[in-house]
């Protein structure tokens, strides 16, 4: 049923129908998350969330922890937090991932401090990109809503059993209303089931969970390798069956748009690729042959995929809404990276930073971004760009 | 060993996850006896069947049966516990070598 | 108050539930402890353990426990046995849940998330097995380090002979603040241990019980002696064994007259250089904390929620 949702009530929702059968919900607020804990407080007090235990907590720390140890014993767990609480769960994001618990995390992007800000950004949730999660972008909210329920089938499959990051832009996406289709429970139920694990504590079986090794430390990393690795072809797998359930296709490895022939590819990640669409579109009318691709997962890092959308290409800007200080953009290497296979003429690579802090990309600056990368054709050197550098 | 196999045929499930699931098999496996450098003696006559040393052995290293009391020797440290808390003084100690 | 459910060490149960072929020093307090409240809690456990010395009784592959046992970061036990018993109880199954902590964890590093489990009043009892310093890393000071001890971070030396020069945190009455059942216990005093451990099951919320382990590698005695310096340190008031059940203060193990703590101070590598100022100085704030104990036996303690 179509609804009209922001993007924090669409995860709320999200989480409603995955954890109907029982689940267990750990909750703290920061902004711009703060919706989503209410959301589903509301819920559980309405008598919505029958089998699910929700249950405040002191702080983001205390919620991952609260969260791995439910997933311990087998209980379905979600939670959601934002910039500095996610940073604060830092520790715990590799013990969650080394102990192989398939928790769902919705994460809220925002800017990071110092200095303080409210407003979307992606250095957050980059930042955790080593901590063996899977990480899947949303670029709007009904795919904030399609991901989290395609989340949990890929988490829980038993060849993968890795925690899943959904990401959405804070403000952007978390606070504006969309139309959202809502399915039906009994969809949903069919979709996800209820989990099964064998890793588990129950009472029949006693295990000890996340055991101190001494030399098989390299044999669990690499077994935890593998498992993100194949989690590639349980997303094929999952987004075919979501097709089928839902009627909404997905690619997630690569979201290309118009690159077959495209001369110029712009390559982008979060809200900001639905204004970045349009662009290509109105650009296309006017004959220039550019085209996009849209990063949906950082984490496995689907470098074939990407490689095969971007290398007949003559310019490739990556739009990095996100910087390391005293390096530049994060996804920039990583696209580079990508294209180093490619057997000369590659296409040459270029850095545009740019909505650091929330500064919204408007049509405008996006188009900007193409005419730019168009010059380097002419030139043959790639560009590092900045948008936004005056104080205002 | 190259990433195109272990991908192929390297991933062992469960068993690749740092969990035990055998409950109490350190005492099969695990021969902390070898740190021992003295041992206990049981010197049945002046035992009360307290069984206090059972009791408070650190490393369950001592049962009790009809005959009486015997030490895994595989297991047991040496620590003398049990030779302390005897309120018979019926467990002595000796070298272990 | 109900009837003690164990009147002496003969009622206790058998059924060793932490088995040998760990690898805990010879003579560890802490394994004596655990297996204490393993036969009273049984084979249906579930134990969240944080970083401490406990973390490495199960080393890949070998596990000496027949209960299960998870490990995670070192402050964070509590919530997650909050975790823990949510995830049981969103899927109606029932197993006891409990916190294995070491003092270094729950004094320092975790006890702001300690408070909030239990002004929760979560189904879990945390169990503290207090060694008064960090054991794991080697003996390094902790607030439950006390006063005249000398740890590796609190060392004697020219200009300050007394080792550590604060005292220890009063963390029952910390905990009793939050109006749930806190206990001390002692390794030489089993039966009382396991009373408390019923009472804190019964309870069906959370509690809070800390046991005091002698640590024969970082105290520095012999490990025969173990369990004897439990004893002792009941019998001369450092560690004394009281509880407080419905907000009112009941000492479990009543003396006469303290004995002396010259003894107990000779007889450990800790204590034996401290200078006879810091002995008499240390004897004073045993003395005064147990008089102000007898003061407050039987007594409500005021909590305002």
């Amino acid at each position: 049923m179509k609804k009209i949702l922001t993007g924090n009530k669409t995860a709320a929702v999200a989480a409603g129908l995955a954890l109907k059968k029982g689940g267990v919900i750990p909750m703290y607020p920061i902004t711009p998350q703060t919706e989503i804990v209410e959301e589903i407080a509301k819920m559980k007090a309405d008598g919505e969330l029958p089998n699910t235990v929700v249950k405040n907590m002191d702080s983001e720390f205390s919620v991952m922890s609260m969260a791995m140890g439910a997933a311990a014993v087998g209980a379905r767990v979600f939670t959601a937090t934002s910039s500095q609480g996610f940073l604060l769960m830092h520790e715990l994001l590799y013990i969650a991932s080394g102990q192989r618990h398939p928790i769902v995390m919705v994460n809220v992007s925002r800017g990071l401090s110092a200095p303080i800000t409210l407003w979307s950004d992606h250095n957050d949730f980059l930042g955790a990109m080593q901590t063996g999660w899977i990480m899947m972008h949303a670029q709007d909210n009904q795919e904030v809503l399609d991901m989290t329920l395609m989340a949990f089938k890929i988490a829980e499959d038993p060849r993968v059993l890795l925690p899943v990051l959904v990401n959405m832009d804070g403000y952007i996406l978390s606070f504006t209303d969309e139309i959202v289709d809502v399915p039906d429970q009994e969809i949903v139920n069919k979709f996800l089931g209820e989990r099964k694990s064998e890793h588990t504590i129950t009472p029949d079986r006693p295990t000890v969970v996340g055991t101190p090794v001494l030399p098989e430390y390299s044999y669990f990393r690499t077994q935890h390798h593998i498992a993100a690795r194949n989690a590639m072809q349980v997303i094929k797998e999952v987004q075919d069956e979501f097709y089928g359930l839902f009627g909404r296709r997905y690619n997630l490895l690569a979201d290309e748009f118009m690159t077959s022939d495209a001369e110029i590819i712009l390559v982008t990640q979060g809200a900001m690729s639905t204004t970045a669409r349009e662009v290509v579109m109105e650009m296309r009318d006017d004959g220039a042959k550019v085209g996009l691709l849209r990063l949906s997962l950082i984490r496995p890092w689907p470098e074939e995929e990407i490689r095969n959308v971007l290398c007949r290409a003559k310019a490739v800007g990556v739009v990095d809404k996100n910087i390391a200080p005293g390096k530049g953009g994060i996804m920039y290497d990583e696209i580079r990276g990508a294209l180093y296979p490619v057997k000369d003429p590659r296409p040459i690579v270029s850095s545009i930073i740019a909505g650091l802090g929330g500064n919204p990309q408007t049509k405008k600056k996006i188009r900007a971004m193409f005419e730019k990368l168009a010059k380097t054709t002419e030139t043959g050197e790639a560009i590092v760009e900045f948008n936004d550098v005056e104080a205002i | 060993m190259n990433e195109k196999d272990l991908l192929e045929k390297g991933y062992k499930g469960i068993k690749g996850i740092p969990i035990i699931q055998d409950p109490g098999n350190s005492e099969r496996n695990s021969a902390t006896g070898l740190w021992r450098i003295k041992r206990p003696v049981f010197n049945g006559t002046q035992c009360s069947k307290c069984k206090l040393c059972f009791m408070f052995c650190p490393d369950s290293a001592i049962s009790w049966s009809e005959e009486g009391l015997t030490f895994n020797m595989n297991t047991c440290k040496g620590c003398m516990i049990c030779a302390e808390e005897c309120p018979q003084k019926a467990i002595s100690e000796v070298d272990e070598r | 108050m109900a009837d003690k459910k164990y009147k002496n060490i003969k009622d206790l149960p058998t059924e060793d539930i932490l088995r040998g072929g760990h690898l805990a020093c010879a003579g560890c307090g802490m394994t004596i402890a655990l297996k204490f409240c393993l036969r009273v809690l049984g084979k249906n456990t579930v134990i969240a353990n944080p970083a401490s010395c406990s973390t490495l009784l199960p080393l890949y592959p070998n596990s000496p426990l027949l209960c299960s046992w998870m490990h995670n970061a070192m402050e964070n036990a509590a919530p997650t046995a909050i975790g823990i018993r949510s995830g049981l109880d969103a899927q109606r199954k029932d197993m006891n849940v409990i916190c294995w902590a070491g003092d270094g964890s729950t004094y320092d590093m975790a006890i702001g998330a300690i408070s909030f489990a239990a002004h929760s009043d979560e189904n879990i009892i945390f169990f503290c097995y207090n060694n008064q310093l960090y054991g794991n890393t080697g003996g390094q000071w902790a607030s439950s380090s006390p006063y005249g001890s000398s740890t590796t971070t609190t060392p004697r030396g020219k200009e300050n002979a007394f080792g550590n020069l604060s005292p220890t945190k009063d963390i029952m009455r910390i905990m009793a603040a939050h109006g749930v059942y806190v206990a001390t216990a002692s390794i030489s005093d089993p039966v009382d241990l396991a009373n408390k451990i019923e009472k804190a099951k019964a309870r069906k919320g959370f509690s809070y019980i800390e046991i005091l382990v002698p640590c024969t590698t970082n105290w520095k005695f012999d490990p025969r002696y173990t369990v004897k310096f439990a004893r002792e340190a009941v019998k001369n008031g450092m560690w004394p064994l009281f509880e407080i059940e419905n907000g009112i203060l009941t000492i479990n193990r009543k003396f006469k007259e303290l004995k002396p703590i010259n003894d107990f101070l000779k007889e450990q590598g800790r204590f034996k250089e401290l200078p006879e100022e810091g002995a008499k100085k240390l004897q004073e704030m045993v003395s005064k904390k147990w008089k102000d104990l007898c003061e407050d036996d039987g007594k409500p303690i005021r909590i305002y929620p």
